[in-house]
């Protein structure tokens, strides 16, 4: 039996001072800015919980929050208010949850380096393009706390062969490669240091459609080989409904819905995601 | 098998109602079908039939969790977890409980591109942890039996034929042998042959101990495997089939199509294999007033 290695609750955040018009809102009928103070709500009271071996899809229209949300788990975002659990789990069992928005910017850091791996919407923000390709995959092995050159060539090399990527060209500038290749390079980088929750941040956005089809390929390997636990923001229902086993519908900083992938795109509850799914190609 | 296994309801549904509330349509309600009772034993299988636009999918769908319920309640008895009301269940057993027991067989294949059908036939064996060259052995068999063409195991099943397609559909469903299997027209798009061997299948895995549920207009051949028959109706079939009598009650308006008329006319009509009981007999015998609550 699966248990949670990740848990969010109460997750609120918002930019502005609200007023007394729009603290007394609860729900996602209320607009992401607020008419009379312009606070902008981008989370609003998110609960769930990722199983380990889970991919948790997220989708919604732009400006619904995914990405706060995201930033806020991958820690490189501060939250008004809530928790994020992380409960480390071993073969034994597991070990007491800890409050990862309590952690100092030391003990963050090194959190977000040995148990996160994130690839973004895009891939300027993942890879350094001043660094090649193989220096981008080491620069996460040594905030690691890897230290052997040769290890450190040898893990690159391999895991730019299990995102096929030629591994003749690890000291190449990244300026040569495709937007699909540097989306590669990213799930590399971020696979570096066996992260324990992957998130995937809109990564086939942008894209064509055979490298699309390449990617998503990767990631399901992933999910079947490594039981990969991911975390998968996309406002696109068919990548959604190839990978994500539940999924939370997003809008307005709120969850309107969550559930099965299956259940959440056959039988829709909220008016919301019916729009939604009505609207998928 | 021992017979008091046999005889043990796997599955349970009692009184299962769907509705669904069309908020793009100004609020509209549909009712697919309400008030559906039955009980599947181990190792049976069992045949739901009747028309289209009946909800005979959206039962099985209920069942697998696609659909939530509206009301009602569907009691399975699982190995992993004993007796669970699948309605409402967490999404933790359900996911549990379509990886190792449950399997659904739809009509139509949706894969992502790019993977070969020989690998789409493995991914359930995959997923419950078999190394991939033994998936994948076991996957060519499977495609063997089921007569898709060696050359192309390694072409993507989007450029395969409806035919075909069913048939890789129906190999996912059987490799991992799971414990209860879904099946939602298994025979719709296949010819005599391929029919046969899927039929054989299903035979097979009934000896096994494995619990089919299966919906299919083609009662002609599946009624030679079938333990059990449910046949599912609309109102407007009731009101034909009774025509020539007058309904001493009066029937709710035609806009929703309700199976069946009440739980016990409908029970009626699940029949024991070799002991089919005409509707019209039924209603012939049963006195009016059984009917009076429908009002």
């Amino acid at each position: 039996m699966e248990t949670w290695l990740l848990k969010v609750q109460h997750l609120s955040k918002r930019y502005g001072s609200r007023c007394s018009y729009c603290s007394t809102l609860t729900g996602p009928e209320q607009k992401n800015r607020c008419p009379v103070c312009g606070t902008v709500t981008a989370c609003a009271d998110i609960h769930f919980a990722l199983n380990q071996g889970e991919v948790l899809g997220i989708v919604g229209e732009s400006g619904s929050g995914k990405s706060t949300l995201m930033q806020i788990v991958n820690l490189a975002l501060p939250a008004d208010s809530g928790e994020v659990f992380y409960r480390e789990i071993h073969e034994y069992g597991s070990a007491a949850p800890i409050d990862l928005l309590t952690l100092d910017k030391y003990a963050a850091r090194s959190f977000r380096n040995e148990r996160l791996g994130i690839v973004h919407q895009r891939p300027e923000l993942g890879v350094n393009m001043h660094f090649s390709v193989g220096g981008n995959v080491a620069e996460k092995l040594l905030l690691a706390n890897w230290r052997h050159v040769g290890r450190i060539r040898e893990r690159t090399a391999e895991l730019m062969r299990l995102t096929e990527l030629p591994p003749e060209r690890i000291d190449d500038d990244p300026h040569t490669f495709s937007g699909g290749m540097l989306q590669r390079v990213q799930i590399a980088k971020a696979l570096a240091s066996n992260p324990a929750i992957l998130l995937l941040d809109e990564v086939t956005s942008g894209l064509d459609l055979s490298v699309q089809a390449c990617v998503l390929d990767l990631i399901k390997r992933l999910q079947w080989e490594l039981k990969m636990t991911m975390l998968l923001v996309s406002h696109d229902l068919g990548v959604i409904k190839q990978l994500a086993s539940r999924t939370m519908v997003m809008k307005n900083g709120w969850v309107v819905e969550s559930g099965l992938t299956d259940q959440i795109l056959q039988d829709p509850q909220h008016p919301y995601t019916q729009l939604l799914v009505s609207s998928a190609l | 098998m021992h017979k008091e296994e046999q005889t043990q309801p796997i599955l349970e549904v009692c009184h299962l109602k769907k509705t669904f509330h069309l908020h793009l349509l100004d609020g509209r309600l549909i009712e697919p079908f309400a008030d559906v009772s039955f009980r599947v034993n181990k190792g049976n299988f069992f045949l739901i039939s009747g028309k289209s636009g009946t909800g005979k999918t959206s039962i099985l769908k209920c069942i697998y969790r696609t659909y939530l319920t509206t009301s009602g309640e569907i009691w399975y008895d699982s190995h992993m977890f004993g007796r669970v009301e699948i309605a409402t269940a967490s999404e933790k057993v359900i996911r549990n409980l379509r990886e190792h027991e449950l399997a659904f067989c739809s009509q139509f294949l949706n894969v992502l591109p790019r993977v070969s059908a020989l690998d789409v036939t493995a991914e359930p064996l995959v997923r419950l942890g078999v190394e991939r060259a033994e998936a994948r052995a076991r996957a060519r068999q499977w495609l063997g039996r089921l007569r898709i063409e060696e050359s192309r195991w390694q072409a993507s099943p989007i450029t395969f034929s409806g035919g075909e397609q069913q048939r890789l559909n129906l190999a996912r469903a059987f490799i991992a042998r799971p414990r209860f299997l879904l099946l939602d027209e298994p025979t719709a798009s296949l010819d005599a042959l391929s029919k046969s061997i899927v039929l054989e299948m299903m035979s097979e895995a009934r000896a096994a101990g494995v619990t089919i549920v299966t919906v299919s207009h083609d009662t002609t051949a599946m009624e030679q495997l079938a333990d059990n028959v449910y046949w599912l109706q609309s109102y407007e079939e009731d009101l034909c089939k009774r025509s020539l009598r007058t309904p001493p009650w009066s029937y709710p308006t035609a806009s929703s199509k309700v199976a069946g008329c009440s739980l016990r006319m409908r029970e009626s009509l699940i029949w024991e294999k070799g002991q089919p009981i005409l509707l019209e007999l039924i209603v012939r015998l049963t006195p009016a007033h059984n009917f009076s609550c429908l009002g």
